[in-house]
């Protein structure tokens, strides 16, 4: 439930933004001229906010396709991501939307349109390319989990039929799958779940559905025909680590089947520094912002020793599955592991 | 509400809900509701007491901007630990709504700066909203959008220096429009108008109270008197409380404290234990 919704006086009229506001009768409807009067103001604090965000309905202006840091891939030549909204409606704790925005609330970039045709221009760029450019979505936002709301998938999913050079990832942790069992899988389309074991994802990912749901929808897109891509990411280290991965990675691969997913992607806790500063002073008393960690390079991560540990074992349970071609690691640190 | 109680010392560091208001009649069905005692006349006449168990003081800051911000300020210093919830209690002339509307603040402008605070509306109200725009005097003259005032701008400028956004808000009632002169008002007419919206007013101020988080109180470590630059103590500080995060403090490492002869030793002793601590995540135990 939302209780106050900020539009922008140029997209009050936009068909996204009346079924939006049909969709919240009982919101208080707050005009605003720009969006970052509200979500830039000041002084705000992400943590009381999350008790209560309101949505903001903006129009995006400025660039829309961005690349990707380079060491994010899996499987596309060139990478970009795109962010219809910004904040998500879970509120997971290593999440660095919580350091990097000054807003908990969430902000819905409405004019869906002028992305595709920003993502269109891309892949133009790409045309001769010998692999697909991959876009990504849930970078800022989960792609899924506001779907009854934003309509995201059901307005890009079709788009990127049309775009054939490409590859459209979804990223997400939710159970939303309804639009996409509505429709024919599409082939340049993945589902890439974030996924946890039970103990971590009961902690830290507060607000997400557990383990067993998020596979249950999988099961189901799989079935349908959809690619799924599995994220490990980030692999949490802690006193049971290796038995609860272990535990998770079996009960992934008796549910879903192996030989059919797209990819599997592992990677460390890390936080640009001044991300990290800002969560630590939101959740001061929270474990996870002083175990094992250390700064390299202004990015905070887990000691070398720990993630080499960690992401070592992980992917050598992984690797019982998934073939390496499929398997991708990102550490932290570049001696660590390769995948 | 609770029985009257003024607690001798209130804890420096507990919570306290703070209204405020630039005239005496416009708290005055607050106070005498919670039956707040008063505690002092100058600079500012403050009032104290308890509202289901919470700390709760109102200010009287007087008329205007300069007023407003000076009473936040002073108010703001008597207890600059504490965490703080912020409302504002007043009246406010408004060209369509009725007299004796209340409306919950959802911007605040300035008629001179044109700067403007969207109000970070997180506790849930029933009240409806709407905007404000503050002015330096007393007007006929009404904007045919929102409500005007005097010290409202002012009162949000000044509170979030305090305090994070979601924590300070302001309550407007309409005092006067194009049909009902400012000059008809009076003090008890103004707390007449006040008087019906007490109880929505008081459940902003718990529902705002109930957003705050306990405050995080790194373990109370008795150290030896070590000399120690200021960058040492920081560092000890730092230490503590991620030793205090990961309930890493036990009486061995207490022990070993106490023994430290030089603050150099007593930072690699508490950095060590740092780096030997795992993570336990509750009810992850596998037998």
């Amino acid at each position: 439930m939302v209780d106050t919704l900020y539009i922008e006086k140029a997209v009050a009229s936009h068909s996204r933004t009346q079924s939006v506001i049909a969709r919240y009768p009982k919101a208080n409807q707050i005009l605003i001229d720009r969006y970052g009067e509200v979500f830039n103001s000041h002084n705000q604090n992400f943590r009381i906010q999350k008790n209560n965000p309101c949505l903001i309905l903006a129009e995006k202006r400025n660039k829309k396709v961005i690349s990707t840091p380079q060491q994010y891939e899996t499987g596309g030549a060139a990478n970009y991501y795109f962010s219809h909204m910004l904040n998500c409606v879970y509120d997971c704790r290593y999440c660095f939307l919580q350091g990097m925005l000054p807003s908990a609330n969430y902000l819905l970039f409405v004019n869906y349109e002028d992305f595709v045709e920003d993502i269109k221009d891309v892949a133009n760029k790409h045309i001769n390319d010998s692999k697909p450019v991959w876009f990504f979505s849930g970078y800022d936002c989960d792609s899924l989990a506001y779907e009854p709301v934003t309509h995201f998938a059901e307005y890009f999913i079709p788009a990127f039929a049309d775009i054939p050079n490409s590859v459209l990832e979804l990223r997400t942790k939710s159970t939303q799958v309804r639009s996409l069992l509505n429709q024919e899988a599409i082939s340049n389309v993945v589902i890439a779940s974030s996924l946890s074991p039970e103990s971590v994802a009961n902690e830290l990912e507060i607000g997400a559905p557990p383990l067993h749901k998020r596979l249950d929808a999988l099961a189901k897109l799989q079935k349908a025909g959809w690619r799924i891509g599995l994220r490990f990411d980030p692999v949490i280290w802690h006193k049971d680590y290796q038995q609860d991965y272990q535990n998770m990675i079996e009960l992934v691969f008796k549910i879903l089947d192996a030989d059919k997913i797209d990819s599997l992607t592992l990677g460390g806790f890390r936080l640009p520094r001044d991300h990290y500063k800002t969560m630590a002073k939101l959740y001061p008393e929270h474990w996870l912002f002083s175990a094992g960690l250390t700064e390299q390079q202004g990015m905070i991560t887990y000691r070398q020793e720990i993630e080499q540990k960690v992401l070592s074992s992980v992917q050598q349970m992984s690797e019982a599955w998934v073939p390496p071609e499929k398997l991708f690691v990102y550490p932290t640190f570049s001696t660590t592991v390769n995948a | 509400m609770s029985n009257p109680k003024i607690p001798n010392r209130l804890a420096e560091k507990e919570p306290v809900i703070t209204i405020v208001a630039a005239m005496n009649c416009e708290i005055k069905p607050i106070v005498d509701r919670l039956r707040l005692l008063k505690q002092c006349d100058k600079p500012f006449a403050v009032y104290k007491g308890e509202m289901h168990s919470h700390n709760i003081e109102v200010i009287v800051s007087g008329i205007g901007a300069v007023a407003m911000a000076a009473s936040v300020g002073w108010i703001a210093a008597q207890r600059p630990t504490a965490q703080r919830v912020w409302l504002n209690v007043g009246t406010a002339g408004h060209q369509t709504a009725d007299l004796g509307m209340a409306f919950r603040v959802h911007a605040s402008a300035d008629i001179f700066s044109e700067r403007k605070h969207h109000v970070a509306m997180v506790a849930k109200s029933a009240l409806a909203t709407d905007q404000l725009l503050s002015i330096n005097a007393p007007s006929n003259d009404y904007p045919d959008v929102g409500g005007i005032d005097m010290e409202a701008f002012a009162y949000f400028s000044a509170a979030y220096k305090f305090s994070s956004a979601e924590l300070v808000e302001s309550i407007k009632v309409v005092s006067d429009s194009p049909k009902h002169d400012i000059a008809d008002l009076n003090a008890a007419k103004i707390s007449e108008l006040i008087v019906p919206h007490v109880d929505n007013i008081l459940s902003l101020a718990l529902a705002m109270h109930a957003l705050l988080s306990p405050q995080f109180e790194a373990a109370n470590l008795t150290l030896p008197e070590l000399r120690a630059t200021h960058s040492q103590r920081h560092q000890l500080g730092v230490l503590i409380a991620k030793l205090t995060a990961l309930k890493a403090i036990d009486d061995d490492l207490i022990l070993a404290v106490n023994k430290s002869q030089d603050i150099q030793n007593l930072l690699t002793l508490l950095n060590t234990r740092l780096t030997e601590i795992e993570p336990c995540i509750e009810g992850a135990g596998h037998g």
